[in-house]
């Protein structure tokens, strides 16, 4: 896959634990995206390379740099603590270019968007698309303690009707009556944790919402939870790759120099589908069906793992 | 099988405008890898073909650009509905529009250049004259939409798709050079109802990996395709709207006159993802050989013989060469060397 050589020009704090970088290209002008995109940067981390997907924030119609958003976590695999610790302007990072799974539904008559936290980062491009998919947003924004506001300004600026659900004071938003009181036509849109996400997807269905209007992006998952290592055997190169708890197979089989096709490293768009001759997979992706992952033959390489402590790849 | 009584139906083909010179046909996509032929997602990375090959660049321009462009602004004036753009399409129109300023004005400087000065961009295009100086996303600086305009000076059939419930809707396209389809009638479909009529690829999951495949295509990396027909006469425009124009003509081939008829269509399909409305693009460029240009390259006739023979009736049928397929066959009889 192609990858974009960028500078680290500026680094901004916008809150407490939120930093902005803004990236520019070393060689010319970059790609345009759409709103919603995301980048993968590869991070040279002293425990080996990370790949890790930020979205893009910035203007889609802007076309000299991009910007992202990157919160300090302390339970991360080190992407994080890399960008905010030894990161620097100045800096060259090599990034993939930008894609898109999280993309506005265009004919939508109302676009519903509900941002987690640091889930405000692919709503930040969103509100500032074309004016006329604009006009038609609404952002509920929902944050622990109002008193931090990361970008506001930004937010203000697009003059959409923002709700601020501080859950400190009032306790979790009431998913199923915001949903209930929106005009019918109207598509929602969440990306915040997977608690957030879980509920907006419950309440939709609850209240009878068609499948193809509800839309959400869930974060790179920091750490894999309850997972146990195992050792995939690649049949065809006859190869033995380990994989361990902190460490997705995607990942364990790049750090082996296996190259395997990716796009959002998240279990949410299937590209790094591969076939599986034996064992049992243990399915964590949310992009396929329920039969689709019945088949026992296929898996997402950048989320799923094994049941058992092994599994034997067609690779 | 010929009727005394049918109107005359060879097209005026505007002079010798579409004759192919040897260049061209030395350069033509001749589809078949082997002697056989069946439907499947046959997607390769676009625009690397070696120099001078139909695939050299992201779009072809060959010497049929200026012709193309007139037989294209004729039909537009008969037809105003061979361009139609859904009003949520306005984001893909602008992106195609970059898209073809950007890569024409790349790979054929002699012929194209593009200023960009932020939104203010001045067009130049030396083959049909044209200089213009418009705001980028400002549709009222432009003589009409983005998507009319450009498509007006741009080799091929362009079809615009909106990427939304994992689907890709025909929501807007520019399609003067149909092989027997209707943008009108198709206008909105998903990917699966366009495809309908196909036969036999439904059945054997060709639609359905095909849309797993464009799902994924990234901004970054373009695919294409060959598909092919047969048509009869140089007709470009073979659209169902204008069949009764074109229909009868397959009733006029002969033993005699199959050679000259008788031309072997290939469409080269480029599919870009657009991307600032993450749509994907659909173009469609149209190279046609008749069989007697075809059999220059003895090799390839010998080809498309071995392949005429072994088509499943239903693609033969869809595919509308029912009537002279027997006639090709036979005129391409002298070319089978048995090896």
């Amino acid at each position: 896959m192609s990858t974009l050589s960028v500078r680290i020009a500026r680094i901004q704090r916008e809150s407490d634990s939120i930093s902005r970088f803004t990236l520019e290209s070393t060689d010319g002008a970059l790609p345009s995206f759409s709103a919603g995109s995301h980048v993968i940067l590869h991070l040279p981390t002293s425990g080996g390379e990370i790949r890790n997907a930020y979205s893009l924030i910035g203007s889609p119609f802007e076309r000299g740099h991009y910007e992202i958003a990157v919160l300090r976590n302390p339970a991360s695999r080190g992407g994080s603590s890399y960008l905010h610790l030894h990161a620097c302007e100045g800096d060259l990072l090599k990034i993939s270019p930008p894609c898109n799974w999280f993309s506005i539904h265009v004919p939508a008559r109302r676009h519903l968007l509900i941002a987690g936290g640091i889930g405000i980062t692919p709503f930040l491009a969103y509100l500032q698309s074309r004016e006329d998919w604009v006009r038609r947003m609404e952002l509920v924004y929902c944050v622990r303690d109002a008193r931090e506001l990361p970008f506001a300004e930004a937010i203000q600026a697009s003059r959409v009707r923002v709700t601020v659900h501080e859950s400190q004071v009032s306790g979790y938003l009431d998913i199923e009556r915001l949903l209930a009181r929106q005009l019918l036509g109207t598509h929602v849109y969440c990306c915040g944790p997977g608690g957030l996400i879980d509920a907006v997807t419950a309440s939709a269905e609850h209240l009878g919402w068609p499948k193809g209007t509800v839309h959400f992006e869930r974060f790179s998952p920091a750490i894999f939870p309850s997972a146990q290592p195992f050792e995939a055997r690649l049949a065809r190169s006859n190869r033995k790759v380990t994989v361990p708890p902190e460490l997705s197979l995607l990942e364990a089989l790049e750090r082996d120099g296996v190259d395997v096709p990716y796009s959002c490293r998240i279990g949410g768009c299937g590209t790094c589908e591969i076939a599986v001759r034996e064992g049992s997979i243990d399915h964590r992706d949310h992009c396929w069906t329920d039969d689709e992952r019945a088949c026992g033959k296929r898996m997402l390489a950048c989320i799923s793992r094994a049941k058992n402590d092994h599994l034997i790849l067609d690779l | 099988m010929t009727n005394t009584k049918l109107p005359a139906v060879e097209p005026p083909l505007m002079g010798d405008a579409f004759e192919n010179s040897p260049a061209a046909i030395a350069r033509f996509p001749f589809p078949f890898l082997g002697d056989s032929y069946m439907y499947s997602v046959n997607l390769t990375p676009a625009g690397k073909g070696a120099p001078a090959a139909y695939d050299e660049h992201l779009f072809d321009v060959d010497e049929h650009y200026v012709a193309e462009m007139k037989l294209r602004a004729l039909i537009l004036e008969k037809d105003p509905d061979r361009c139609i753009a859904l009003p949520h399409m306005m984001e893909h129109q602008w992106d195609l529009l970059e898209l073809i300023m950007e890569k024409y004005s790349q790979d054929y400087p002699e012929h194209f250049s593009l200023e960009r000065d932020g939104d203010d961009w001045h067009w130049s295009n030396r083959l049909l004259d044209i200089e213009e100086r418009f705001v980028f996303g400002d549709v009222s600086s432009l003589p009409c939409e983005p998507m009319e305009y450009i498509t007006r000076q741009a080799q091929g059939d362009w079809i615009l798709m909106d990427h939304r419930e994992g689907d890709f809707w025909l929501d807007a396209g520019t399609l003067t050079l149909p092989a027997d389809w209707s943008l009108r009638f198709d206008l909105g479909m998903s990917f699966d109802e366009w495809h309908g009529p196909v036969p036999l690829a439904h059945e054997a999951g060709v639609f359905k990996r095909a849309k797993q495949f464009l799902n994924r295509i990234r901004p970054d990396e373009p695919w294409q395709r060959l598909n092919w027909t047969i048509t009869i006469g140089r007709r470009w425009d073979t659209s169902s709207d204008t069949y009764h124009e074109w229909g009868p003509d397959r009733l006029t081939v002969t033993p005699e006159n199959v050679g000259k008829k008788a031309h072997l269509r290939v469409e080269l399909q480029v599919l870009p993802r657009l991307a600032r409305s993450n749509g994907l693009l659909f173009q469609i460029r149209t190279y046609m050989l008749s069989l007697e240009e075809l059999s220059t390259n003895p090799a390839w006739a010998k080809r498309l013989r071995r392949v005429l023979q072994t088509l499943p009736p239903e693609i033969s049928a869809y595919k509308g060469m029912t009537l002279y397929r027997e006639m090709m066959i036979d005129w391409l009889e002298p070319f089978e060397d048995g090896i």
